[in-house]
């Protein structure tokens, strides 16, 4: 393990210029204090009035700048004289508020928002909603994001969420729609819980029992399903897209990265239930706790999925600072939904985050060893943080003597006297220790050595193969994980975003427009563990509800799940929010808890259909008058195929598997017709069946993916290799299974694998045409009832979670 | 020989042969529900654009500009000896030290056509092509690294995540083909990107703008073929049985996204004909064939090239054509004059021929490596071979060319100093550059934006302004 640093910016010059302008914390407060005032009468501040001014009017006339001395963020200073002395705001005073002038000037030297930044004027609504605000007193709010959840009272007997949703429908005279079907609420559930579709038999068996007691039906189910190990592997996934998990490092070489071990921790966390709080200090800390298990210390491989520019001239220390912007970033974003990368270069222009804010919280990071180290030349080497992840002596014992045998041989070849031209046998006999050290040997023999090498050598690199080849087959699995480094380098704030400009020296901290952090948090990862997990955080809890909510009704609560700052949307029902955040914290942060409550909800169990009513007043389901319905995403397509065809293959975690049968051996074809999770994630080249299908390349942080409908996916669908394979599986099934050789009994079984439903006789005569036209030019019958198997694998029902 | 297929016939027939089949088969009229789309409004330019479509041609690894299109006699009157201290203090450079002896081109420089464009020996035909093309000899960068600076020509930004330039296009002016994805990318040569498919990428905005890539040999799209012992006659009847389906279900639940689903994969079925022919190259005459040097038989930038004319006549937006090598850390005078013979005639026969057919107005052809290469001599290469004669990477100085598209015809922009090192007039940023393009496709780089993570973003980043010196 590599332990030395990278001398990252210790001798640089230290500016002691301070950059903040005013406290944070002090802005929030007045702002909290003003809006105690506030004037029913008017235009909602935060719904209404903030997103306007904050999208047209922040960037110039906010936090960062303040252009002409005019800050509109807060009120104090939006109401005082600009330095054309003129007041941008006189509350109870439109006509005299110079802001309301400028936004309806036709003055192209005096008119807002500047024609020449590429902007367009404000709508005459927008317009008008400003002048009302003024008129009633301009009164600021809070964002209402940062100010702790609280629960609204709820009526006795009533379910909480259907209690909010219910309000809201009832205010636009909305009906909610009729309960789901059982067997499309079975489905529903399975898809939902743990990602794989029921059995006829499970459809059958749900059914019997819901026509009983509908009620204890499903809870009885939910219980069965949120116990079952196939739950961790649903819901890691979306996790695994915040945290950009990979299995190769990123662009350039693209190497292996060693992290799936830590996927299978995320998989087992969430089958455990593990308190949500726990699950935040252990990834962002774990190695930090006292006695820090080996666990504890897998969990931090959540940082290292950070992307690393492997490049051949790659400045180091830029690297360095790549990876830790990343690691900010990727924090702010999963926990807090707040895009910290803007105050990386410049204090942000619309959140209330100042530049010296963020290389604070960067600080905490830059305390690690270096993931990555150069050699001589064009060589970098993932390093620092690498975990060996066994308890078996005797391989190691075999590992050490495979190392020592390696190096006594280089040994042996340094003695030969021979004219070298290869540049990997040059590293090896000449290169600095480094380059010496067995695993890159085989490197450098296998990948980089071209041809046979000279004659006298050639024994000794025949043997080192030989050793390296069994070295690589003995050594144990490696976890990347975040080790903190004896001597840390001081921070500095890099201005505009730049290594080569430090700033002022910062100490470790959070963002003051937050909770403060708790009074014995220590200066580390720990203390910033400590802060994220905390009771007092108003973000953390909701973000993470708001994640499960979308995971089941396809759009969060708020719809930009990465966004809970200024810019992002206002929650469609603020108190269900709130409600299910505090609920989530009084539960002991139990994912199982809030999932649980959501699916047992009557909101969850509406019918999907839409009627023309609610297609034409609320496309989109904002108001939840129906149940969700949307296109499974890629990686549950797979896993849905394969269950249906009856091909999946149910280990629990383990190495990356592969995408198709063709990237596999015989010897490794056990990998293949995995669970979508286990898919090979080569960030460089990705699976292109699950990029077409939404799957983000995890070179990033990734909360919500886009869900398209393109023809490349009807091609995948139809006849990439895993859903060909499953559709001739479905179609030998279908027939090897079924105790009859009728046409109807046979499609029924085959139907309701794949939709929960037996065929209506409309569905059942189109089937039946297509198979007695196939048959009749000439296919076999396992070949007709393969093209059955691949239309009903294609249709939409299939592809949806109704 | 076989005269060039229309392309808007060949999707017509097989459109009509999935009416027919679905029609056959059930009878339902699907026409007015296929029409619809599943995007909201049209997107439209801003204002009326110069040009419809763009092929760039992606040098990847960095050419030297001081060895193609701008002579340099100081250059070899100073051989061999060091580069000035104040000439190169504060550049950075991948490898070298900046200390190097300088290193004179060996190849003759001329004038050309009737502006007396200069061009070295190595790039004859393009040479011949000197009246069509604006030359910009100042081009700046400000990345010293393959993928960073690839993605910040690409993408307007250094590191990945951002849209391509294709995706922008897409987003912005919709596609013209139903048949076809509106961006698209070609590969040849060795280490043909070091970015990877970030440089096409879809970024945040939908994937639907995700540029394909194009592949030669058995499959140009992925699963486009139909897997062993599938008929294409059984997968027109599989597509007509599951649209029938999920017409009748989306009588039931109502959702427009059903309908959308009906109608991509009808578009799937249609690429599996549309893309076949576009691809088949085979069907140009010998004498289109031999202006390129492309042979159906042989995947090669030639041939990419002519792909490249066939996909913009049918309406593809963008089409990004990336020819791998350049990156010459040794022994650039060997690797220079292969590449060249690859490279030189096929983009002039591009120009020739989209002239010809009158397609040069409406297309923007560029052709640009992410760097340029240094005037000093690099002598230990990357694997540690000495006496290497190389040339590094280069980001303050380097050539670009743009033919079409309302550019200026015969002109040369900018100039760099006695040494090729440094931008003495008129730099052009890579965000410049691509603010110019934009602006003649009808965009203004500053207001097509996206909003993403709370923040408006945009292919221009937060620079760039559209350089009115290069426009006729």
């Amino acid at each position: 393990m590599q332990s030395s640093t990278l001398g990252w910016n210790r001798s640089a010059t230290r500016f002691c210029r301070s950059t903040e302008r005013t406290s944070m914390r002090a802005i929030s407060l007045i702002l909290l204090l003003v809006a105690q005032g506030a004037n029913a009468a008017g235009p909602d501040f935060s719904r209404e009035v903030r997103p306007i001014i904050s999208q047209r009017c922040f960037k110039c006339h906010g936090p960062d700048e303040q252009m002409g001395g005019l800050r509109l963020d807060q009120r104090e200073s939006a109401t005082l004289p600009a330095d054309s002395d003129s007041v941008a705001i006189v509350p109870g005073k439109p006509e005299a508020s110079e802001l309301l002038r400028r936004v309806t000037s036709h003055d192209v030297d005096e008119a807002m928002p500047p024609g020449e930044s590429g902007s367009v004027p404000l709508a005459p609504k927008q317009v008008e909603t400003l002048r009302a605000w003024i008129a009633a007193g301009a009164e600021y709010k809070e964002h209402w994001a940062y100010v702790k959840p609280t629960k609204s009272p709820v009526p006795p007997g009533t379910k909480a969420i259907d209690h909010f949703v219910r309000a809201e429908l009832a205010k636009l005279k909305l009906q909610p729609s009729p309960p789901a079907s059982l067997e499309t609420l079975c489905r529903r559930l399975h898809l939902d819980l743990i990602g794989l579709p029921p059995s006829p038999n499970d459809v059958d068996a749900f059914v019997d029992a819901g026509n009983r007691d509908r009620q204890s039906a499903i809870n009885a189910l939910a219980d069965h399903l949120l116990a079952s190990p196939r739950f961790g592997e649903k819901w890691a996934r979306h996790w695994l897209d915040l945290a950009r998990y990979g299995d190769s490092a990123g662009y350039q070489h693209d190497d292996d990265m060693p992290l799936w071990i830590y996927r299978d921790w995320v998989i087992q966390a969430f089958n455990a239930d593990m308190p949500f709080d726990q699950f935040t200090v252990e990834q962002i800390a774990g190695d930090l706790l006292p006695n820090a298990s080996l666990q504890q210390r897998i969990a931090t491989g959540f940082h290292r999925g950070a992307t690393v520019t492997l490049g051949a001239d790659q400045n180091v220390d830029e690297l360095r600072a790549q990876l830790i912007w990343d690691r900010v970033n990727t924090v702010g974003t999963t926990w807090l939904a707040t895009s910290l990368e803007c105050a990386q270069c410049h204090t942000h222009k619309f959140d209330p985050i100042s530049i010296t804010e963020y290389y604070r919280i960067y600080a905490y990071f830059n305390r690690t060893v270096p993931d990555i180290t150069k050699e001589a030349g064009s060589h970098y080497f993932i390093t620092g943080g690498v975990l060996e992840v066994t308890d078996d002596e005797t391989r190691m014992q075999r590992v050490r003597e495979l190392k020592s045998a390696m190096i006594a041989e280089i040994d042996t070849m340094k003695k030969v006297k021979v004219q070298l031209k290869e540049a990997p046998l040059r590293r090896i006999v000449f290169g600095p220790p480094a380059s010496r050290e067995p695993e890159r040997v085989y490197y450098y023999l296998t990948d980089e050595l071209k041809g046979p090498g000279p004659k006298e050598l050639q024994p000794n690199i025949a043997k080192l193969r030989r050793l390296g080849r069994e070295l690589m087959d003995t050594l144990p699995p490696r976890a990347l994980v975040l080790e903190e480094d004896p001597q840390p380098p001081v921070t500095h704030v890099l201005l505009r975003g730049n290594i080569r400009t430090p700033g002022e020296e910062v100490l470790p901290g959070t963002l003051s427009v937050l909770h403060p952090l708790p009074t014995d948090a220590p200066s580390n990862r720990l203390g910033l563990a400590q802060w994220l997990a905390s009771r007092d955080n108003p973000l953390t809890s909701r973000v993470m509800v708001n994640r499960w909510w979308a995971e089941l009704f396809g759009t969060g609560l708020v719809t930009t799940p990465e966004d809970f700052g200024l810019q992002g949307e206002f929650p469609s029902h603020p108190e269900l929010l709130d409600w299910l955040a505090v609920e989530f914290m009084d539960h002991a942060w139990s994912v199982k808890h809030i999932v649980k409550q959501l699916v047992l909800s009557e909101t969850y169990q509406q019918s999907s259909a839409f009627t023309p009513e609610l297609l034409a007043r609320d496309p989109q389901n904002r108001l939840l008058a129906r149940g969700p319905r949307h296109r499974l995403d890629a990686e549950l397509l797979r896993d849905n195929a394969l269950t249906i065809a009856g091909l999946l293959q149910h280990e629990l975690g383990g190495k990356p598997a592969f995408a198709t049968t063709a990237d596999a051996t015989k010897a490794t074809a056990m990998f293949v017709w995995r669970r979508g999770i286990y898919v090979r994630q080569q960030r460089g080249n990705p699976y292109t069946t699950f990029a077409s299908l939404d799957a983000p390349d995890r070179f990033a942080c990734t909360a919500r993916r886009p869900r398209t409908n393109t023809p490349l996916q009807a091609l995948a669908l139809l006849n990439e290799p895993i859903f060909n394979e499953a559709a001739i599986a479905l179609a030998k099934r279908t027939v090897s299974e079924s105790s009859t050789e009728e046409f109807a009994s046979r499609l029924a079984r085959m139907f309701r694998l794949c939709t929960a439903r037996a065929p209506k006789a409309d569905e059942q005569a189109m089937l039946a045409e297509l198979f007695e036209k196939t048959t009749r030019d000439g296919a076999s019958e396992v070949d007709a009832w393969r093209l059955i198997a691949n239309v009903l694998l294609n249709l939409d029902e299939t592809l949806t979670k109704e | 020989m076989t005269q060039l297929r229309d392309p808007n016939v060949v999707a017509a027939v097989s459109r009509r042969e999935f009416y027919q089949r679905v029609m056959g088969l059930g009878g339902i009229a699907l026409g007015s529900l296929l029409a619809r789309e599943s995007s909201g409004a049209v997107p439209a330019p801003h204002f009326p654009p110069k040009a419809k479509h763009i092929i760039f041609l992606h040098m990847s690894g960095g050419p030297s500009h001081v060895d193609l299109f701008d002579p340099k006699p100081a250059l070899n009157k100073f051989d061999g000896q060091s580069a000035p201290a104040e000439l190169v203090e504060g550049i950075e450079f991948g490898f070298i030290t900046g200390k190097e002896s300088l290193m004179g081109s060996p190849y003759n420089f001329a004038k050309h056509g009737r502006c007396g464009m200069d061009f070295s020996e190595q790039v004859p035909q393009l040479a011949s092509m000197a009246d069509e093309l604006t030359m910009i000899r100042s081009m700046v960068t400000d990345e010293f690294n393959h993928a960073n600076a690839q993605l910040l020509l690409s993408t307007g930004f250094r590191r990945v995540g951002r849209p391509g330039m294709g995706a922008w296009l897409t987003y912005g002016l919709g596609t013209e083909n139903a048949d076809l994805p509106g961006f698209i990318a070609l590969f040849t040569g060795d280490k043909p990107t070091n970015a990877g498919n970030a440089l096409w990428s879809s970024g945040f905005l939908p994937t639907v703008h995700q540029g394909v890539t194009f592949q030669g040999g058995r499959e140009a799209v992925p699963n486009l073929n139909n897997p062993p012992g599938i008929t294409s006659a059984q997968r027109a009847d599989t597509i007509a049985t599951i649209a029938k389906l999920n017409l009748a279900h989306l009588a039931d639940v109502g959702d427009p996204e059903v309908a959308t689903r009906i109608s991509q994969y009808e578009l799937a079925f249609r690429m599996q004909t549309s893309v076949p022919d576009l691809m088949n190259i085979a069907q140009e005459t010998p004498d289109t064939l031999a202006l390129y040097g492309a042979d159906p038989a042989k995947p090669s930038f030639a041939n990419n090239c002519l792909l490249a004319r066939r996909l913009v006549e049918r309406g593809v937006r963008m089409v990004q054509v990336f020819l791998g090598g350049w990156d010459a850390h040794q022994q650039i005078y060997d690797s220079m004059p292969m590449l060249c013979r690859q490279m030189d005639r096929p983009v002039a026969a591009l120009i020739g021929d989209l002239k010809q057919r009158g397609l040069l107005e409406q297309t923007l052809v560029v052709w640009a490596g992410e760097f340029g290469r240094t005037p000093m001599v690099q002598n230990v290469s990357p694997d540690g071979m000495t006496n290497a004669m190389g040339r590094d990477h280069h980001k303050d100085a380097f050539t670009v060319l743009v033919a079409g598209g309302g550019f200026k015809r015969g002109h040369v922009h900018g100039e760099t100093d006695d040494l090729g090192c440094r931008v003495v007039r008129d730099p052009v940023h890579v965000h410049d550059l691509q603010a110019t393009l934009l602006h003649q496709l009808g965009i203004n780089h500053k207001q097509l934006t996206y909003r993403y993570q709370g923040r408006d973003f945009r292919l221009t980043d937060v620079h760039g302004q559209v350089i009115k010196e290069l426009l006729t």
